[in-house]
């Protein structure tokens, strides 16, 4: 078999994603079918049952209906007909009624009860006794209303299989005391993560070869990770607040919310401050090669501004993340505890599909949520690419995220798991890039604890270097500027437009680095930025040049050059992939 | 020589000439007048809107002329582009007809004036609320059909609520 079709055998049949909307909308498409039976129906047509609204197309439609801003006026309006209740029936209406609501309110501080959908919940009737009134034959076909319910009913279980199937196999594998990772290694079909035992794996190995790829770390010890369940979880810290996205209910309430909901992409709760949390963290033990973190140094005592980096994740099945990559360049470890994870990664330089970024990666744009995001067919586009690494993590693995990685997490059932941002030694020439490069991408810092930081290191580097300059500069900037509390206090990857200087973190991070003696990996992560910076002029001088010469050339035929500006251009072909085919 | 025009043409084939300030209030005119005119207007340019009728264009342009030197909250910030209230004239400029306020609304939406959209909806919306299904069938036009099970399992929506 050649690798594509090995690849192409990832995609996933979605024509099996097709399930009755409670309230019989139809997909759009159904609005060419059988119109005769419409008409033998004797219904009310859908204009005179929407009167006014059906002046406006069904995105603006839900548009204006958003701005409405009470319980009892949607319901009303629910109330009018049955094609607007359909349209009001849309979860993510009642949803971000809600989520405006409580802005207002802390949402942990109202009495809030979870009754199996937003709409539900907040009229204050249970799931099952709403009216449900039904729509008749093809009245009312709206992809505007049927897709979110279409991916709130997604099975990724069944949909994945194949590959959860092959995974299980893999998995139970490397439970036999045969498994040898490094025979693996030469082995493993493409596009597939290699699984490494925790003891094997040293420092030096993953600083030398594992660094810059994903892996799973496993543990034939069944004890080596927490085990939590949800019941325990509940019965331990049910009270307690966590945050979940824009909310922050009682892990009760939310484990209400976990157990049934309809939501397209549901809450996840993404918690690192919570009561609860200093105490499960003292529960587990980072696995030792991923202990080696330089951003501990943002931890030191009086400096105390290190990005928020361990947190513990709860979500439903369908719950999880569309691609990104993780802050400040760091990479990350993540253990499932509950719950299978389907994990899509690609490298660095290649954007996955369905995903829109510009070149300095500073907007991420990507689909609604991860099930449209299948739904849609960019997960079968991505099945077939090469770069793209695919891998399910069972309870008890830890995955490593290497910096800059696109990943795209998929929750394929009810799930706990903790995850960890760190920077390894292998990282820090690219994280010091980073942090000098891509400033304003630089996030989870805050001005005032930087400045306090500031003050307090300062005092340990009396003599004027340029960095030593760049941090008194920002701070005494700071000092003068007497900027409200909630810009000192805002994240810095928030503060859009601010009187501020850049926030200098990669010049504080070097000098928290040397006063830890840390010289020599300084000055080597340094050697390569300068050389990087170098070629970065050269670069420069040289499209400048190009540039004169093709805008001189008045014969119109420069079209088919690289563009002037594109610099470093590829055209992003793998040298061997053309001789695949003919395999 | 006069500053060239924008020159918007309604469905109806009636022909507006705005300011180039005035047009951009649009994006969707300022998009169109920036990437066709990569040089800066140098001529006045047409721009036809085949779905807006004069009537309704002439109250659009009315509305991007008062607002020309307003300026107006991020566009991305849903949550304040939505609670605050209505701007006072704003209010005024908007008490038309029904058929006249949805056709401003669509209007908008097509032209991508957004703080335009946002008044228009949120008069909508403050026509809808604090109605009863009956009173907001009347204001709207709708028709219903539920059948006596159907009311029934409605008003029962309405009974089994409990305190919130």
């Amino acid at each position: 078999m050649t690798r594509r079709q090995n690849m192409s055998g990832r995609k996933v049949p979605l024509w099996t994603t097709v399930h009755r909307h409670p309230l019989n909308v139809k997909p759009q498409g159904n609005a060419f079918l059988s119109l005769e039976e419409m008409h033998e129906l004797k219904n009310v047509p859908r204009e005179k049952q929407m009167g006014h609204f059906s002046a406006f197309p069904d995105e603006l439609l839900m548009e204006i209906l958003g701005y409405i801003d009470d319980v009892e006026s949607m319901k009303n309006l629910s109330h009018t007909s049955r094609v607007m209740y359909a349209y009001l029936y849309d979860e993510e209406l009642w949803r971000k009624l809600y989520i405006s609501k409580i802005d207002e309110v802390n949402s942990d501080t109202i009495k809030f009860k979870w009754r199996g959908s937003w709409r539900s919940s907040l009229i204050g009737i249970e799931y099952d006794y709403q009216a449900n009134v039904q729509i008749s034959g093809n009245l009312l076909c709206s992809d505007v209303l049927y897709r979110p319910y279409q991916c709130s009913q997604i099975d990724y279980n069944r949909l994945f299989q194949k590959i959860i199937k092959e995974e299980e196999a893999y998995r139970n594998e490397t439970l036999q005391n045969t498994y040898d990772y490094k025979e693996k290694l030469v082995s493993l079909s493409a596009g597939k993560i290699l699984r490494i035992p925790e003891a094997s794996l040293g420092l030096d190995e993953f600083s030398s070869k594992f660094h810059d790829k994903p892996f799973i770390l496993f543990n034939t010890d069944t004890e080596r990770w927490p085990t939590w369940s949800f019941e325990q979880l509940n019965e331990r810290f049910g009270e307690v607040s966590f945050r979940q996205e824009a909310v922050r209910w009682p892990l009760a309430v939310y484990l209400d919310y976990l157990s049934r909901n309809h939501d397209e992409s549901p809450l996840y709760l993404f918690d690192c401050s919570s009561d609860a949390m200093s105490t499960l963290r003292k529960e587990f033990e980072v696995p030792e090669v991923f202990q080696d973190d330089f951003f501990k140094a943002f931890e030191v005592p009086n400096i105390d501004c290190r990005p928020d980096y361990s947190w513990i994740i709860i979500g439903p099945e369908r719950s999880g993340s569309s691609f990104h990559k993780d802050p400040n360049y760091t990479s990350a470890w993540n253990t499932a505890i509950r719950g299978k994870k389907l994990w899509v990664m690609f490298p660095p330089h290649i954007v996955p599909p369905g995903v829109g970024t510009d070149s300095e990666e500073s907007e991420v744009t990507s689909p609604v949520g991860i099930a449209e995001w299948v739904i849609s067919g960019f997960f079968n586009d991505a099945a077939v690419m090469e770069e793209c690494l695919m891998a399910v993590t069972f309870p008890g693995e830890c995955m490593h995220v290497p910096a800059g990685w696109w990943h795209s997490v998929f929750n394929l059932d009810d799930s706990i798991a903790i995850t960890q941002n760190f920077v390894p030694r292998a990282k820090l020439y690219e994280t010091f890039k980073f942090l000098k490069h891509r400033n304003t991408q630089i996030s989870g810092f805050y001005p005032k604890s930087v400045r306090d930081a500031i003050d307090k290191l300062l005092v340990d580097f009396p003599s004027k270097d340029e960095n030593v300059l760049k941090l008194s500069q920002y701070k005494d900037r700071f000092d003068q500027l007497n900027l409200d509390m909630t810009i000192q206090n805002e994240d810095c990857g928030e503060l859009s437009s601010s009187e501020l200087p850049e926030i200098p973190i990669y010049e504080l991070f070097k000098l928290l680095l040397l006063k830890q003696g840390e010289t020599e990996l300084v000055s080597e992560a340094d050697k390569k930025l300068t050389q990087y910076e170098n070629s970065l002029t050269e670069l420069k001088s040289r499209k400048t040049a190009w540039s004169s010469l093709v805008c001189n050339n008045d014969s119109g035929s420069s079209k088919d050059d690289p563009a002037p500006g594109t610099g470093s251009f590829s055209f992003g072909f793998n040298p061997d992939s053309s001789d695949e085919e003919d395999d | 020589m006069p500053e060239p025009k924008v020159i918007i043409i309604s469905s109806d084939d009636e022909k507006f000439p705005v300011d180039v300030k005035v047009a951009e209030k649009s994006i969707l005119m300022k998009k169109m007048i920036e990437d066709l005119n990569p040089d800066g207007l140098e001529e006045d340019f047409e721009i036809p809107t085949p779905n807006v009728r004069s009537t309704v264009l002439a109250k659009v342009i009315e509305w991007c002329t008062h607002h020309r030197n307003t300026v107006f909250p991020d566009d991305d910030d849903e949550d304040a582009r939505k609670s605050a209230p209505v701007d006072e004239w704003d209010k005024n400029f908007l008490k038309v007809d029904q058929e006249m306020l949805y056709e401003i609304i669509l209007a908008a939406n097509y032209l991508n004036i957004r703080p335009l959209m946002d008044s228009g909806c949120k008069i909508v919306a403050e026509m809808i609320r604090g109605k009863s299904p009956e009173e907001l069938r009347r204001t709207f036009n709708i028709v219903n059909d539920f059948s006596p099970e159907e009311e029934a399992a409605i008003r029962r929506e309405n009974e089994w609520a409990e305190d919130r």
